[in-house]
């Protein structure tokens, strides 16, 4: 019984755990090693912005020539870290855009922990790099896949009007999140710190949004696809509904260069292509 | 798919999945017997690492109001340290006397209750229980537990259990249980992605128990 007394106690002093931490699968990295066979040593760049006291790395794609072109930020998901993802990168670079993407706190070559306000803050570091660089916010499409759907939203909805958003088999908040898991009507709060409340933020996004979704996702469903696409506060909007894709394989599915195209063609017209819902052939 | 991100669900599953965690109560106390109970386990997830594995557990204590109904209650410990209340109060009311190998038979009645920010939850839960008692110190069971939602999106949920209990020494008994938790859901869709699912449903659980007799039984 002693034991026991203990680790009700002990559970008692934790007083304040959260789910929060197992969003972030981070794996970090002393280098990238990105393959240079599609991208060009020399049009790629890294670097680090120091944001709050932690270094956050990142990579700079740019086409090459001086033709104007649009400029994608590309907000990855919670696996691994920005070298995990370079194949999209690869391929959204493919489709005509200048790509910058990042790795959140604790990922890749990044320090420190994340949680919902660094992720924040990471994606306003990485705005304000563009602004530097001289993109204009109607060159500037920002993508989120998957957790980073909440940088994207975030963005769009509180910092700026891109020319487009983009978000790709995204979830709708930590409560849907806690409910789909817990097969039980449970308030998300329960078990997590922050909302990453993407249905609320999706409100204020007036940008042209395009959501892609997988109709066989199976870790996170389509209906948050559509319930993102019906909140968007977009006056233009789209939800492309991808049959058989599952969480991440939206582009194979359609065949990368479909979806390099779906997506660039979108930020090139802003939206003016897509009808409101849609599911490729 | 990420592996942490699906240990998530094994803790929303150890922390609410319908039965909850706490190890069956297979007979009835003697009248005016009591007993702390524990329990301890959760879902079991084949790709998890067991380090990040947070099991359930739940300090009780039941009493025997008469030979044939036994009241308990018990705080849910884990679900403290995400500042949640949680705890459930119980009934186990013997049906039929069992002898040699025909069952004794018990019925179940379980509220589980939580409250935290965000609002307060109840689910009430109805089951049956068959044991068998094998030896002198030996105790088999099965059955099936029935909780229902009645917020949100109402459901109906079993789980089917079977679990054997051990008499270690004179006050002191070890209970293990087998729990298919929500057989009747699909839970291959959502962040649960069906890891410890049985064929696409529910979800697999172990758990552990203990009692502890508050005095000498008579």
């Amino acid at each position: 019984m002693a034991a026991l007394a203990a680790l009700t106690s002990c559970s008692l002093a934790l007083g304040a755990c959260a789910l929060d931490e197992n969003l972030f699968n981070e794996r970090r990295l002393d280098d990238y090693a990105l393959s240079a066979a599609i991208i060009p040593d020399s049009l790629r760049t890294e670097g680090a912005w120091d944001v709050g006291g932690d270094r956050v790395a990142w990579v700079f794609a740019r086409r090459p020539g001086s033709t104007p072109r649009l400029t994608l930020l590309f907000c990855h998901g919670n696996k691994y870290n920005i070298a995990e993802y370079w194949p999209r990168v690869e391929t959204l670079w493919q489709a005509g855009f200048d790509v910058l993407t990042f790795d959140y706190r604790g990922f890749g070559k990044s320090t420190g922990t994340s949680n919902e306000a660094t992720m924040r803050a990471d994606s306003e570091a990485a705005l304000a790099e563009l602004r530097t660089r001289g993109v204009a916010d109607s060159a500037l499409a920002i993508h989120g896949f998957s957790l980073g759907g909440v940088c994207a939203i975030h963005l769009a909805a509180r910092v700026v009007t891109p020319r487009a958003l983009i978000v790709e088999a995204a979830f709708t908040s930590a409560g849907d999140l806690v409910r789909t898991g817990t097969v039980l009507d449970v308030p998300g709060g329960w078990l997590m710190r922050d909302p990453y409340d993407n249905l609320d933020a999706i409100r204020l996004a007036t940008a042209p949004t395009l959501v892609l979704h997988g109709d066989a996702d199976t870790f996170l469903p389509f209906r948050f696809g559509e319930a993102l696409h019906a909140a968007s506060g977009a006056s233009v909007r789209s939800l492309v509904r991808v049959p058989g894709a599952n969480h991440t394989d939206i582009p194979e599915r359609l065949g990368p260069s479909a979806y390099g195209a779906l997506l660039h063609g979108f930020a090139q017209q802003r939206g003016s292509m897509a009808s409101p819902v849609t599911s490729p052939p | 798919m990420s592996p942490r991100l699906r240990l998530i669900t094994v803790l929303l599953l150890a922390s609410f999945a319908p039965a909850c965690s706490v190890t069956h109560v297979a007979r009835p106390l003697p009248r005016g017997a009591s007993q702390w109970t524990m329990s301890l386990g959760g879902p079991w997830l084949p790709e998890a690492v067991p380090t990040k594995l947070v099991p359930y557990a739940s300090l009780g204590l039941q009493r025997g109001v008469t030979d044939d109904l036994t009241l308990g209650g018990a705080v849910h410990a884990t679900m403290a340290a995400y500042k949640v209340a949680a705890g459930e109060l119980s009934a186990t009311r013997r049906l039929a006397q069992g002898a040699g190998w025909r069952p004794e038979l018990a019925a179940t009645a379980n509220v589980y209750l939580f409250a935290g920010d965000g609002g307060a939850r109840v689910f009430p839960a109805l089951g049956g229980v068959a044991s068998w008692r094998p030896g002198e110190k030996t105790l088999l069971f099965g059955g099936a537990q029935v909780l229902g939602q009645f917020s949100g999106a109402p459901a109906m949920l079993v789980t089917p259990l079977a679990g054997v209990q051990r008499r270690i020494r004179s006050r002191f008994g070890l209970q293990a249980e087998v729990k298919w938790m929500a057989a009747n859901a699909d839970t291959r869709a959502g962040v649960f992605e069906g890891e410890s699912s049985i064929n696409g449903r529910g979800a697999l659980a172990f758990q552990l128990g203990a009692t502890l007799d508050r005095g000498r039984r008579k």
